[in-house]
């Protein structure tokens, strides 16, 4: 009980941990092909959740967790989600999002996240957020599925909510597709297997991120 | 009377082939110092296609096979040594038939050394209905060498055929010779993951990249390479890699075909300003 309670604090929209400012592509895609249907938008977000997600994310997540407080394992898997995290956008916005997630923990007195955000600023540490996030949330006691219902929630629920600050669809059109990709992340979490190299194959999301950064006008950091 | 499967029904045992090449610079051109290629390859002789560069050796890679088959394990290794320049090019598209239950699989190892510049681009492979292919590319690029990789896939049904490829997967690792990780890009897709305009090609039959590894004074604009690719009909987006490796270039394309001409599109622009000239086309 205490571990799902966790999970719904951290998969809250109203926790500060930056992922304010990142649509996933979503900002991108919506000036490229304009609204979104209840359908596309559900249609994008299973894309990223088996494509990206599930396969890279989750596998970096579920290590971070398995390594804990080892900040040696912590560095080397912050250095492979760098390499593996091929496009700048991605890259930058990760790292962001990490840094802004382990200052909130930090500033809330979690000894683990204080840790970390020392060791970025020493530049031990990158600060990506896979990794800062299954470093946390093992320090906070989560069991891994929670861990994992609740990075793969806050990915699906960050499109969502991007995609309505954007106006590209409606606030409750826009809860219809989450709501399809509920069974989704379940399904993934279930049979996720976590000794898995970590791999990831977005193309079409690539591109429009990669287009995105050096637009004039944009509303998200990635 | 029981009837015996002719000795045909047997399986074939998996066709596996390693290929070798080394090119160094010398006498004022790049010269292949090195070569073992056996079937399922054919490699054409050597041609200096660029008068602005005319130490550049281009070579041209055949299947002699018509493709690749269930259970093939094909291996390719090259070597670029201080100062020598090699284009390395596939002379069509490579056809990925059905695999049953043995993925095809490729591996390819290349080094470049001090002052080299080695660019291999394969035209896309096109994965059959039930095809499976598993790319597996290792280079070492010292800190002044260049290195061009272009490759990707689409997916074809022929007519009278059903459903779709069964999986694409790849993997490149870049190192320095000391060993770091520059980047490593690993990818795979189920070809039923592919369907709506909304799936992980954005709804295009076919996908690819270019990866460059080079100094960033020898990198062109990404601008420049996203119009390039535009004008051959393909979407691409352009970025800088990690640990300042150089670039990265996703691309998609309505199929096989015209992926092909946006990834030669790139590899155009990208070779200009890697070498200061611009380079002949590259007939087919």
């Amino acid at each position: 009980m205490r571990s799902a309670l966790l999970a719904i604090w951290q998969a809250d929209s109203g926790f500060p941990n930056g992922s304010f400012a990142f649509s996933y592509g979503l900002e991108a895609i919506a000036d490229l092909r304009g609204k979104l249907s209840p359908r596309s938008l559900a249609d994008l977000i299973e894309s990223v959740l088996r494509q990206r997600w599930a396969s890279f994310d989750r596998v970096l997540m579920m290590r971070a967790f398995r390594a804990g407080n080892d900040l040696a394992c912590l560095a080397e898997l912050d250095r492979l989600c760098e390499a593996m995290s091929l496009l700048e956008p991605h890259r930058l916005g990760s790292r962001r999002n990490g840094g802004s997630f382990i200052a909130a923990h930090a500033r809330l007195g979690n000894p683990v996240a204080a840790r970390l955000r020392d060791a970025i600023a020493a530049g031990a540490c990158i600060g990506h957020l896979p990794t800062m996030q299954g470093a946390v949330w093992r320090a906070l006691q989560f069991d891994a599925p929670s861990a994992q219902l609740a990075s793969g929630y806050i990915t699906a629920s960050g499109m969502v909510a991007a995609a309505v600050r954007l106006g590209a669809i409606g606030a409750l059109q826009a809860q219809s597709a989450l709501q399809s990709a509920l069974p989704i992340i379940d399904e993934l979490v279930t049979n996720g297997d976590d000794d898995a190299e970590p791999s990831s194959c977005v193309p079409f999301v690539d591109i429009v991120a990669a287009r995105h950064m050096r637009a004039d006008l944009r509303l998200f950091a990635n | 009377m029981q009837l015996v499967p002719p000795s045909c029904f047997a399986p074939d045992r998996a066709r596996v082939s390693v290929a070798r090449l080394a090119a160094e610079f010398a006498g004022g051109r790049t010269m292949l110092r090195r070569q073992q290629v056996g079937y399922p390859w054919h490699l054409g002789r050597g041609f200096h296609l660029d008068s602005a560069k005319p130490d550049l050796l281009t070579l041209y890679l055949q299947s002699a096979s018509g493709g690749m088959y269930a259970g093939d394990e094909l291996s390719f290794d090259v070597e670029v040594g201080t100062g020598a320049a090699l284009h390395l090019t596939t002379q069509a598209a490579t056809l990925v038939h059905a695999c049953r239950d043995a993925a095809a699989s490729l591996s390819q190892r290349v080094h470049v050394a001090n002052g080299g510049f080695a660019a291999l681009t394969n035209d896309p492979y096109i994965l059959f209905p039930e095809a499976e292919l598993s790319l597996a590319t290792s280079a070492v690029v010292d800190s002044d060498g260049v290195l061009i990789l272009a490759d990707g896939f689409g997916a074809h049904r022929p007519a009278r055929f059903e459903g779709t490829f069964k999986r694409f997967a790849s993997e490149l690792r870049v190192t320095r010779p000391d060993g770091s990780l520059l980047l490593l890009d690993r990818a795979a897709l189920r070809g039923g993951d592919l369907g709506n305009p909304y799936d992980a090609l954005g709804g295009a039959g076919a996908g690819g990249s270019v990866i460059v590894i080079a100094p960033a004074e020898r990198l062109p604009a990404a601008e420049a390479i996203e119009a390039a690719a535009e004008r051959a009909g393909c979407f691409a987006g352009v970025s800088a890699a990690p640990n300042d490796a150089g670039l990265v270039v996703r691309m998609t394309a309505p199929d096989g075909g015209g992926l092909t001409r946006g990834l030669t599109a790139a590899f155009h622009v990208i070779a200009e300003t890697a070498l200061g000239v611009p380079l002949a086309v590259r007939r087919k």
